[in-house]
């Protein structure tokens, strides 16, 4: 990149301390871009897990700082705590309280990272804002930026961002969508990045060791229904066993089921009214209808009638579904092929070829 | 933008680190090549260990005491947690109190609160709104309980913004209520009158990087006579208070540093007060809404000056300055990383609902006239753009 009208303009770096944040700083400095570094304090523990003033994410800003201070880029803490938690946190626990199984990491992009530290980026002058997500936006195309897959088929986070205001694509940089995770890595190794050789996390930031159940105990009440025993029945409504709390389940899970039946048992569905888990073989799970609220479009809406590509997960491969109605709030989709665990709270991303067109959140059926 | 050049850098951030001064440099170089173990019997050892003691001697004369309650430690942390844990483990059992300010440098603070974890009574003395200690509070608790062992932490002089503590009643006080005082002196030394002699303080904590010495080496002063437990084992090294290999050359720029700041106290004390008065006044007529914390400019040390200006976020107006050149800190530098705000605003009574920014100018001998009209000519710019973003 050489020095242009683009590059004279200030970039706020979101860092979080990751070898795929640090490089994309890098590479912005390298390409003769003003940058300032920003790591996000989201959420802070202390003062709940004992005496230790230790902070949660501690170990990130300071990755993040001894980057900054290699590149020779200012570098400062951005304290969303209370953003974060309101936009995150208590949603993250009101949609397990619900008996969905919630993404926070879309809502952290929607809200806190695409609105908060964009706001930020206003108060610092800076024009663009630049992330290590793999994703890119072509700022070529004609109807304003889109949204695209990142090169690496497999770290693709697409899934993650179809939240974000359409107003923020003008303004962000995407260098990481361009490479692979190989490349990145030997490319942080090549620049000598300090975190260059940082494993990969693939853990949700507020929930230490995965323990999901662990943060919902912190913020509902003990006799939470969703913590509190509750019948598993088949779905013809017939008992054959009892849960700890519904929150421990998800739709597809097998883990944790009654056993004893002649094939495998997944969760088909979950009911909070009455506490009930609903369980079921395989065919039970696959469907082909589903319906999408919260919707974000990154384009213009697509028409009803329209073949297009829908990722129902994370890592899920993309696949062909008609669109049945679209507004400015839902959408409708039906699938050429039946899906097997459209659970309620993950997302729905929808595609045009490589671009992303939209997604919302997964409504029960 | 333009590029920054070196030579644009502008440093206003003396409170975190006075960079080093060209006569402590050519002190520490001349002893470079010497570094042996103050610890060895041998000649190279022996010389060493003369050199530290000279140190030792030299401190001790310049704060008016002797030299055996000079300690050589690793910083003004250790000091403070030395002086602290260290009173309440050598008193563990007898149920000690310590009493820390609620605005005391974190390394107080937490200190205090291991202390408390170790079953030692803590209690954290309030400040009115200029951060000054209540002393008629501090006197009637410990007055409540005089037999127990009592200790007193109160910085001389705040490090975020300035305020300089009572510390002769402080000390009178304590010492009629059988309690024994500490001191975290790292900001006041050398900024204004630190006398053992004359103020007879039991410990107290000072570092060299804030005197335009070397970073790495501080000292605790500990009154002859005083129970401390040692926080670590090793060789027996500075009496066993804080073993390990001794540092001397660290010593040596401490010494230079330190003669070297109390030489040209007067004179610098005089040169920060103009410029002092010169921010303060362009800052209260050119930014609105801005304040300047801490009371009145007498009774703050004459150096910091701390500025705070609602609607505005730290971060922001820090990085700012930082991208123009200029460099200040928000708070202390100390609670940086961790992005904690400011406990000593709190404790002040301030109205500081989020967005506040607090940013601290410090001066050292090179600060001139200019230098603060260029600080304050960005500041009120970068205030203005912040502040129709943050409305």
């Amino acid at each position: 990149m050489i020095a242009t009208e683009k590059t004279r303009k200030l970039a706020l770096v979101a860092m979080s301390g990751g070898v795929d944040s640090s490089l994309t700083a890098a590479l912005l400095v390298r390409g003769g871009q003003q940058v300032v570094g920003v790591t996000m304090k989201t959420f802070c523990y202390s003062g709940v897990e004992g005496p230790s003033k230790t902070c949660c994410g501690l170990d990130g800003i300071s990755d993040a700082k001894s980057v900054a201070a290699q590149l020779d880029i200012p570098h400062f803490v951005f304290d969303v705590e209370e953003e974060f938690t309101r936009d995150v946190i208590d949603d993250f626990v009101s949609e397990y309280a619900s008996g969905r199984t919630p993404i926070p990491c879309v809502r952290c992009n929607s809200f806190t990272k695409f609105q908060d530290l964009l706001a930020r980026a206003d108060s610092l002058g800076c024009s663009w804002l630049a992330t290590g997500h793999y994703a890119r936006v072509d700022h070529s195309a004609t109807r304003g930026p889109q949204l695209c897959r990142g090169v690496d088929e497999k770290k693709d986070q697409t899934y993650f961002l179809w939240g974000i205001p359409r107003s923020a694509l003008d303004r962000l940089l995407l260098p990481m969508g361009e490479l692979t995770k190989p490349e990145v890595r030997a490319e942080a190794r090549r620049l000598g990045l300090d975190t260059a050789e940082k494993p990969e996390s693939f853990e949700i930031c507020f929930v230490p060791d995965n323990n999901y159940v662990g943060i919902l105990r912190r913020y509902l009440a003990d006799d939470h229904p969703a913590l509190s025993t509750g019948p598993v029945c088949l779905e013809d409504e017939s008992k054959v066993g009892e849960h700890e709390g519904y929150a421990h389940f998800t739709v597809g899970q097998r883990k944790g089921l009654p056993g004893g039946f002649s094939e495998p048992m997944f969760v088909i569905a979950i009911r909070p009214d009455d506490r009930t888990v609903i369980i079921g073989p395989r065919e039970s799970l696959e469907k082909s209808r589903l319906v999408a609220q919260g919707v974000n479009w990154l384009c213009d809406p697509p028409r009803s009638g329209e073949l297009l590509g829908v990722r129902i997960r994370h890592g899920a491969a993309i696949v062909e579904a008609d669109v049945m109605a679209a507004d400015q709030t839902s959408f409708e989709l039906r699938t050429r092929l039946p899906q097997a665990a459209i659970t309620p709270g993950q997302s729905a991303v929808l595609y045009r070829e490589n671009v992303v067109v939209g997604g919302g959140v997964i409504m029960s059926n | 933008m333009k590029t920054q050049t070196k030579s644009q850098r502008l440093y206003l951030d003396y409170a975190s680190t006075w960079p080093m001064r060209h006569e402590v440099w050519e002190a520490m170089s001349a002893e470079l090549a010497q570094s042996f173990n103050p610890a060895s019997s041998h000649g190279p050892g022996r010389q060493a260990h003369r050199s530290l003691e000279l140190a030792r001697a030299k401190i001790g004369k310049l704060l008016g005491c002797t030299r055996a309650g000079i300690y050589f430690t690793g910083g003004g942390t250790q000091s403070d947690n030395l002086a602290i844990l260290g009173f309440a483990r050598a008193h563990a059992g007898e149920n000690p109190r310590i009493f820390v300010s609620e605005i005391e440098h974190k390394a107080c603070i937490a200190s205090a609160e291991q202390a408390s974890a170790e079953q030692a009574r803590v209690s954290e003395v309030p400040v009115d709104s200029s951060g000054t200690v209540n002393l008629g509070w501090l006197e009637r608790k410990l007055a409540s309980d005089p037999k127990a062992p009592t200790l007193v932490s109160i910085m001389w002089a705040n490090n975020e913004i300035g305020t300089v503590q009572p510390m002769s009643e402080i000390v009178d006080i304590a010492h009629t209520n059988n309690a024994i005082v500490h001191t975290d002196a790292v900001q006041a030394l050398s900024k204004v009158k630190v006398d053992i002699e004359q103020t007879p303080v039991d410990l107290l904590s000072a570092t060299a990087h804030k005197l335009g010495g070397p970073v790495g080496i501080g000292i605790l002063y500990c009154r002859p006579g005083i129970r401390l437990e040692p926080l670590s084992y090793g060789g027996g090294q500075e009496r066993s208070m804080w073993p390990g290999t001794q540092n001397p050359l660290g010593a040596i720029g401490f010494t230079a540093a330190l003669a070297l700041a109390l030489e040209g106290q007067r004179e610098h004390v005089a040169h920060w007060e103009e410029l002092r008065d010169h921010l303060e006044s362009r800052v209260l007529s050119e930014i609105s809404g801005a304040r300047i914390h801490g009371h009145d400019a007498r009774r703050r040390l004459p150096h910091i000056v701390s500025v705070g200006i609602p609607g505005c976020d730290s971060g922001a107006i820090l990085v700012s300055l930082d991208l123009e050149g200029i460099a200040v800190s928000g708070g202390s530098a100390c609670g940086s990383d961790s992005g904690l705000g400011s406990s000593v605003l709190d404790a002040l009574g301030l109205d500081v609902k989020p967005p506040y920014a607090t940013i601290r100018f410090s001066f050292g001998a090179e600060t001139s006239r200019l230098d603060i009209d260029r600080a304050v000519d960005a500041l009120a710019r970068i205030a203005g753009r912040v502040h129709s973003l943050s409305v």
